[in-house]
């Protein structure tokens, strides 16, 4: 009767393990490690690389018009792009909405400076594994990951912007 | 016999459970998926409660379904 018992419970432990893992096909990409590769089209339709802009510091987000903390974002990245393009730092912002629509109506009120790159169905965010929305990375001249940001709070911005400073400071060896 | 086939029922159940990914949130995001759909009476059902109760907080987690932040 206990080996029974004991069975079923083996049992029941396994296949609610089964039933509530979670599928990981990708890696996590996180501070350190090169960046992936990846197309993307922009609102034109014009396809963008990621390795295209290598030789520059990237500012990469992820961003969803129904992310409240990413609405905060963007504004901010559009100072940034004012105060450090000249200096070599390139924003892309990859919306990852499902419905089009929805974030044009946003990006009619902010009315990015950066690029923005779309990808409804989510392809690059699965790839890399983000963690929450929005997700930014700061990717140096050779494509590997200097800074990971995860969400977006008021507070973030000063930190941010002198993180981002510090670096494009430092001048290239 | 009847316990395998409890287990079984459970184990269905609880397949219904999905891992949702930060950019999947977009429904999980707006206001009418929110626990507390008037924040402002929730608010004041929370400080009528303090008052009572004499002790505040345990209300969760700060941030929004969208898992900002």
């Amino acid at each position: 009767m206990h080996l029974v018992r004991a069975k079923l419970a083996i049992i029941a432990v396994v296949l609610l393990a089964v039933s509530t893992a979670a599928p990981v096909f990708a890696e996590e990409v996180g501070e350190g490690m090169p960046m992936p590769d990846f197309a993307l089209s922009d609102t034109a339709g014009v396809e963008h690389r990621l390795s295209d802009f290598k030789g520059n510091y990237v500012y990469l987000d992820f961003w969803a018009s129904w992310c409240p903390p990413c609405l905060v974002s963007l504004p901010w990245m559009n100072e940034m792009h004012e105060k450090f393009s000249e200096r070599g730092l390139k924003i892309i912002a990859v919306n990852v909405d499902e419905v089009w629509g929805e974030a044009e109506r946003v990006m009619k009120k902010i009315q990015p400076l950066f690029l923005v790159l779309k990808d409804g169905s989510a392809s690059v965010p699965k790839k890399i594994e983000i963690p929450v929305m929005p997700t930014s990375y700061l990717i140096d001249k050779e494509g590997r990951v200097l800074m990971r940001h995860t969400g977006f709070r008021m507070s973030d911005k000063a930190k941010l912007e002198q993180k981002l400073s510090e670096i494009l400071n430092t001048p290239t060896l | 016999m009847k316990r395998v086939l409890l287990c079984l029922l459970i184990a269905t159940l609880i397949s219904g459970c999905a891992h949702v990914s930060p950019w999947e949130k977009r429904g999980l995001a707006r206001p009418h998926m929110a626990f507390e759909p008037d924040k402002l009476e929730a608010r004041f059902m929370k400080k009528v409660h303090q008052a009572k109760e004499g002790t505040a907080g345990g209300y969760g987690v700060g941030g929004g379904g969208c898992g900002c932040n």
